[in-house]
């Protein structure tokens, strides 16, 4: 029975009666009026003091009387565990669980809850403790608490996770988890200390420590006898084969079985022997794709530490071609077999899974009907020149509604005082509106590698260039690539919500060699997929890793729609982020394993996630490594030997401490208080009378 | 001896009857009547308007006296005789300090009345003596003056006067005594009516101008009953009237100590007032208010 009962709540009210009793027979003494002070001497007893001051102590007698009934009927005890909140030389306990991926084999998890739990029962009387979890972040799930009671509760309910661990991270959360009030700090860390999960560089290792606190590591290691692991590294497919990575971790060399499930129908299943902590490739032929994004899982059969990295999760873009229009005067030029034929090898399966595959539609300016440009995503000109008005005007309105166009110069140029589309004035002269090379060929000064269209090409310095265009680039013009002589080679502008992609030499090998040279594929497979905006998918991800507004926006986007509504639906078939809701998408992140769907109103994507390769390597650290740690931290060598033996030494001290019943002694304080408010009053009577009888008596 | 009866006219001095009647001139009439009636007339005669008697002329009264008409009819030598009068202007000085608000429970009326009473009695017996009379209230400055005067509407407006007075603030005595010196007023008798809750010295210092001049001055200390034998029945703090200050007293200490503290303090006023020859006159808000006139007749009769 506590005090938090009604009736002793109303009980405990009960000890203002007194007061209100005494403000109401407590009789001020009246100031009397007196003609004058003149003759008066103030007295030395200050008789009336006196008297309020024996109301007052009669008062406080009787309200604590009150109090003291009340509380010794409440029952009250005292646990002596919270007797002394901090006494001398209690510490601050840091209690961090590894709950990454490698964590989910073999029990480890069980037995570091078990760990933790062991730890927290035999925490000294004043110590704290504060719980986190560490994986590739670190999150505070309990305390600061002196309850051992809420600790274990809180160990109970923590499960593993799908992430890789890091010990930086972890390390540097746990700078501003040191309370200042505190001197003495213990980090404890209940973890399989893999050697996958440490940073770079050492220093990341070392949190930062509040002035004057004392802090020390101490580790909890968590190991299996038997630490072979295999996994399945990676998946490609070309055409209609498959190809499986196997790796394995502290492994001798065995056979394994694999699986392989396309769109979850189970399609053949093979063995390879693997070289001790080897690499193995499985190849899958013949099989068949759906013209969509495909499911492709592989796993392995048998068990081993960790069975979370035993399937790998992959998806295969076979989306059907993405016709392509290419304006061009003539459709049997050599502009377009280049650029027929390097769009087709650029969507080639195997090549690029976030790739799609185009289909070039060669069609003659004067057949091209503006009406299908709705049809498209972009458009490819061979000659910019050649565009006459009326298209130009609806091609600007393509442009300005979220389309893109990629154009080259060419013959038709040069005539003109403008550049269609760009608006780019061209000199009238005709010597001067192009630079030519007089001597040597042009070549490229400087491209600006960070744009998606030139990202990671190479083999600049083989371009010759005879002619070009020559312009002069404008403020809004970000240009990708320069020429030899500093007039620009490929420029991008935008135009409303759509992009313009302008080479100012031509698309075929008489102003240059581009289109023979090996990074005219990659240039025009890069323009392709960023102008149709399907480089923003990326259909393979790693766990913990986070799904970004232009990535649901990549999704089958079609002229005109920019907007990142949207569905994401997790592995278990549950819907994360609903439709018209995918603002708050920035940060959704990807905690299982699986194939992620990504849908929106113009299509649908497919990620597969799976854990990071780093958690399937089951090597820990050393001990060396542990006892620099240690020492980094807390200025102190301690080993690992130290700590199974301050483990042992700790044991379970689940010691039941006794209860001091408080009751006792305030019934005590009540008689006390009782006996003296009686004689006080008796005495305080009597002294009133006599004064009284004085009074009357003269 | 046996006591002197009583006259029934001087039951009407008693203050707890005077209290029960509202108009200050009726009190006043009541008051003066009460005592004119037991006095004898004064068997010296002067040079008032009021006749007296005809007296044979012998030798040595003065030839300018007598009464020539009678002499025509009788031929017979009389001198003609009136009552006594002397022409004796009187200054009433009225404290309307916060201390003369005072009234215990022994007494019906407030030192306050008691003194109006007391002035409104000796305006209207010097009134009717046709002597000019004047007042003067104060406290800690003049709250109010009218000069003396005998037109006949003098009476009613000092009795107005009187009506007005409020007890309150402190008391200086500097004040009126230097405002009637400034003044000049002329030789006549001075009243003060106060509870003389002041220094000694100060008081002297104001008053003896005041008797250099040639004035009599006759003090009045009005005490209610309660100040000079206090009774206390629950002890606790007195609270000053005029200063507002609190002193916590004991029971014995009013008991005793403090009345033998205020015969001092008459008594040290009373030899103060010889000092200046000056009478002085203490009353009690109990007592009947003839004491006060006999004392006024008694000066006017020193000065006649």
């Amino acid at each position: 029975m506590g005090l938090l009962a009604p009736l002793f709540a109303l009980g405990a009210v009960l000890a203002a009666l007194p007061y209100f009793l005494h403000r109401l027979s407590t009789v001020t003494p009246d100031q009397q009026e007196f003609a004058s002070a003149m003759l008066l001497s103030p007295t030395q007893k200050r008789e009336h003091v006196r008297k309020q001051l024996r109301y007052l102590i009669l008062m406080i007698l009787r309200i604590l009387l009150l109090l003291a009934i009340v509380f010794a009927f409440a029952r009250p005890f005292m646990d002596q565990d919270s007797i002394s909140v901090y006494s001398q030389g209690a510490v601050n306990h840091l209690l961090v669980i590894d709950v990454s991926a490698s964590m989910s084999g073999a029990d480890k998890l069980d037995n570091v809850k078990q760990a933790a739990k062991d730890f927290v029962r035999s925490m000294k009387r004043g110590d704290q403790a504060q719980l986190f979890l560490a994986d590739n972040q670190l999150r505070s799930i309990a305390g600061p608490s002196l309850e051992p009671n809420t600790l274990i509760a809180a160990i109970d309910d923590i499960e593993v996770s799908r992430f890789k661990l890091d010990y930086g991270v972890m390390m540097s959360g746990l700078s501003s988890r040191f309370p200042d009030d505190w001197f003495d700090h213990k980090i404890h860390l209940f973890s399989d200390l893999q050697q996958s999960g440490m940073p770079r560089q050492f220093a990341k290792l070392i949190p930062e420590l509040p002035a004057n606190a004392n802090v020390e590591l101490a580790f909890y290691p968590e190991r299996s006898e038997n630490s072979a692991n295999w996994l399945i590294e990676f998946i490609d497919t070309d055409g209609d084969q498959v190809r499986v990575g196997i790796k394995g971790y502290q492994s001798d060399q065995q056979s394994r079985a694999i699986t392989l499930v396309v769109n979850d129908e189970e399609i053949v299943e093979q063995s390879i022997d693997v070289l001790p902590s080897g690499r193995a490739i499985v190849i899958f032929d013949g099989i068949q794709f759906k013209p969509e994004i495909n499911r492709v899982r592989a796993s392995l059969l048998q068990p081993d530490t960790l069975e979370v990295d035993n399937h790998f999760n992959y998806a295969v873009d076979r989306s059907p071609p993405e016709p392509v229009p290419l304006i061009t005067v003539n459709p049997y030029s050599r502009s377009v077999t280049y650029m027929s034929t390097a769009l087709r090898t650029v969507g080639a399966p195997g090549n690029s899974q976030t790739a799609a595959n185009w289909t070039v539609e060669p069609v003659m300016v004067d057949n091209f009907d503006p009406r299908t440009l709705e049809r498209y995503n972009w458009v490819l000109i061979d000659d910019i020149g050649l565009i006459p008005q009326a298209l130009e005007e609806e091609l600007v309105r393509f442009l300005q509604a979220g389309g893109a166009v990629f154009a080259a110069a060419g013959e038709r140029t040069l005539g003109l005082t403008q550049v269609p589309l760009s608006g780019h004035s061209v000199p009238d002269d005709a010597d001067t509106s192009l630079a030519i090379a007089q001597q040597n060929f042009l070549g490229v000064s400087r491209v600006e590698s960070s744009h998606p269209i030139l990202d990671g090409l190479k083999g600049w310095v083989d371009i010759s260039i005879s002619q070009s265009l020559s312009i002069e680039a404008n403020e809004s013009d970000r240009v990708l690539a320069w020429l030899s002589n500093g007039e620009p080679l490929l420029f991008e502008q935008r135009v409303g919500r759509g992009r313009l992609v302008v080479l100012t030499t031509s698309l075929d090998n008489e102003w240059n060699n581009i289109p023979v040279k090996p990074l005219f594929v990659g240039l025009i497979g890069q323009a392709a997929n960023y102008l149709s905006q399907r480089e923003a998918v990326t259909i393979q991800k790693l766990a913990g890793e986070y799904l970004y507004d232009d990535e649901l926006s990549g999704v089958g986007i079609q002229q005109g729609e920019q907007s990142t509504a949207g569905q994401i639906i997790n592995p278990f078939g549950e819907t994360l982020v609903e439709l018209g809701s995918t603002s708050n998408l920035s940060q959704r992140q990807l905690i299982h394993t699986g194939f992620y769907e990504l849908h929106n109103a113009s299509g649908q994507s497919l990620v597969g996630v799976n854990i990071a390769p780093a958690e399937s390597d089951t090597s820990s650290l050393s001990e060396e490594y542990l006892e620099q740690w240690v020492a980094a931290v807390s200025g102190q060598a301690e080993t690992i030997e130290n700590v199974k033996f301050k483990e042992s030494e700790s044991g379970l001290k689940n010691d039941s401490k006794p209860v001091i019943e408080l009751w006792r002694i305030l019934v005590m304080l009540a008689l006390f208080l009782l006996l003296t408010e009686s004689l006080l009053s008796t005495f305080y009577l009597r002294r009133a009378q006599l004064l009284e009888s004085q009074g009357t008596n003269t | 001896m046996p006591a002197p009866k009583a006259n029934p006219m001087q039951r009407l001095l008693d203050p707890a009857v005077l209290s029960s009647l509202s108009n200050l001139e009726l009190v006043a009439r009541t008051v003066v009547d009460g005592v004119m009636v037991g006095l004898h007339r004064s068997p010296r005669f002067g040079f008032s308007q009021e006749f007296a008697e005809y007296k044979p002329y012998t030798e040595g009264d003065d030839p300018r006296y007598i009464d020539w008409n009678v002499y025509a009819r009788s031929e017979r030598t009389y001198i003609k005789r009136f009552r006594g009068e002397t022409n004796s202007p009187l200054m009433i000085l009225l404290d309307s300090s916060a201390s003369m608000g005072y009234q215990s429970e022994q007494s019906t009326v407030s030192k306050m009345q008691y003194a109006n009473y007391l002035a409104a009695s000796l305006a209207y017996m010097a009134s009717k003596q046709n002597d000019a009379v004047g007042l003067m209230v104060f406290d800690e400055q003049v709250r109010d003056y009218r000069p003396p005067s005998s037109r006949s509407g003098q009476l009613q407006v000092i009795l107005h006067c009187l009506d007005k007075v409020v007890a309150e603030r402190g008391t200086v005595f500097e004040e009126p005594a230097t405002q009637i010196g400034a003044l000049g007023i002329k030789k006549g008798m001075v009243a003060v009516i106060s509870d003389f809750y002041c220094d000694y010295e100060s008081l002297l210092q104001s008053v003896r101008p005041l008797a250099f001049q040639g004035q009599d001055i006759m003090m009045f200390q009005i005490m209610d009953p309660a100040e000079i034998k206090p009774e206390i029945k629950q002890p606790g703090p007195l609270k000053d009237a005029e200063t507002g200050q609190v002193v916590e007293v004991s029971r014995e200490y009013m008991q005793k100590q403090y009345p033998i503290k205020m015969q001092q303090h008459i008594a040290s006023l009373e030899n103060a007032a010889a000092a200046v020859r000056a009478d002085h006159v203490l009353m009690q808000t109990t007592e009947p208010l003839n004491q006060g006139l006999n004392g006024y007749l008694r000066f006017r009769t020193r000065r006649s």
